[in-house]
């Protein structure tokens, strides 16, 4: 049975996104909550809405982190169609695997956005966010999805 | 039927994956240009970055409100809003007057040297690229336009606004990003150069001579040779000197990075 990801948690995910980045001063903390909307589309989703909400969120990063168009939208896409394609074989009811899958997922896309971003703009390489990051989203992901009403909205038992 | 459901499924990751990498090759070739992609990207982005932060900030104010009594917070909001009125008065006057001392035997000079255009706040700033951009609440409906200069409360130089500029949001270039650069003097102009930003907390002068004397401390000021910022604007201090055979590396911190990056004036050079 396909469910569709109701609307307002993807704008509270947004919303949240958008205060963190202004309001939390920590350099360290930090928690992507749009990667956490292309998980739970990842989740349930057709292949198309994977990529086209992943290719979509990218490019949103891309245009609020101040880089090149197209660095997050292309890492973002590609660990979207590897994680749908691991998801089929992880079981979402352990919370362990939960975490993992999102935390590993974010690092490498992170890291590879962020080699584009040394190889085009010579940024450094940011370890808060490659490694950090997706520890926190991880865990997010992993509390968000213990909730049994959020369960029941992505189908998963 | 399952080799079809594969190989439309395998079409679908590779026309993804290829505009993705299409939007990527011509971004680096363009740079800073604004595309329509870019755009419109920032047309349907600003609106909800502009609700949820005039949301929060409203919201935030009703709840220092309840807090303080009615009038005084009212009334603390008011002089707080004069005092930066009559600072950046103050220092507009200021630089008046220093123009018309130094060519005060010249005829029908233009003792103005910016003009201010609107204040604004800072609604975006990604924590993991610090040193590279913001985004601010104030775009087009606001006449601002790319190259305008961004100054904080105190005028120091923060960046300039750049190519994309949607209705309600524009993006400023910081200093400390590497893809700017402007001209600058160091210690009362005994020495200009080109600053740079390096993507971290520090800017830099490279290859300056290395006969000037230089000291940890001197102060750093815009020369205006750019064309683009005007003269005299601040923007750091000295905190590191690398002397070579014939030239110097001076690392300069932003007056900027030294307080909260909240409240900003927008100012343009007048040619």
């Amino acid at each position: 049975m396909k469910t569709k990801i109701k609307p307002f948690l993807v704008l509270i995910l947004i919303c949240l996104h958008f205060f963190q980045n202004k309001y939390i001063a920590s350099t360290w903390f930090s928690i992507d909550f749009t990667y956490l909307i292309i998980i739970f589309v990842a989740l349930k989703s057709s292949i198309l809405k994977t990529g086209f909400t992943a290719t979509s969120i990218g490019l949103m990063n891309d245009f609020l982190s101040g880089g090149i168009l197209g660095v997050f939208g292309f890492s973002r896409t590609l660990i979207s169609f590897i994680v749908k394609g691991l998801l089929v074989f992880i079981d979402l009811k352990k919370g362990f695997y939960v975490f993992m899958i999102i935390t590993i997922s974010l690092s490498a896309s992170n890291l590879m956005s962020n080699f584009l971003m040394y190889l085009i703009l010579d940024y450094p390489i940011n370890l808060s966010f490659v490694l950090l990051q997706p520890v926190f989203t991880g865990l997010t992901g992993y509390f968000i999805l213990k909730s049994s009403y959020i369960k029941k909205q992505l189908d998963v038992y | 039927m399952k080799k079809n459901i594969f190989e439309q499924k395998t079409f679908i990751v590779l026309s993804f994956l290829f505009f993705n990498i299409l939007v990527l090759s011509s971004n680096i070739v363009i740079r800073e240009k604004q595309t329509l992609l870019e755009y419109s990207i920032g047309s349907v982005v600003s609106p909800i970055q502009t609700i949820i932060a005039n949301t929060i900030d409203f919201a935030h104010e009703k709840w220092e409100n309840y807090f303080f009594s009615k009038n005084i917070y009212n009334k603390y909001k008011k002089s707080k809003k004069e005092i930066f009125d009559l600072k950046t008065k103050n220092y507009v006057l200021k630089s008046k007057l220093k123009s018309l001392e130094k060519y005060s035997n010249l005829i029908n000079i233009k003792s103005e040297k910016f003009r201010l255009i609107t204040h604004a706040r800072v609604v975006y700033l990604d924590k993991n690229f610090l040193y590279s951009s913001i985004i601010i609440n104030s775009g087009t409906l606001k006449k601002i336009k790319k190259n305008m200069l961004v100054v904080n409360e105190n005028f120091e130089l923060i960046g300039n606004v750049t190519d994309t500029i949607t209705p309600l949001t524009a993006k400023v270039r910081l200093i400390t990003n590497k893809n700017g650069g402007l001209g600058a003097y160091v210690a009362n102009k005994e020495m200009e150069g080109f600053l740079t930003g390096n993507n971290n907390k520090l800017c830099s002068f490279k290859y300056l001579i290395e006969s000037k004397p230089i000291k940890i401390g001197d102060s750093v000021t815009t020369s205006g040779t750019d064309g683009i910022f005007p003269e005299s604007i601040p923007i750091g201090k000295v905190v590191n000197i690398k002397k070579g055979y014939l030239e110097q590396e001076i690392d300069v911190k932003p007056f900027f990075l030294n307080r909260p990056i909240n409240n900003l004036i927008i100012i343009e050079k007048i040619k």
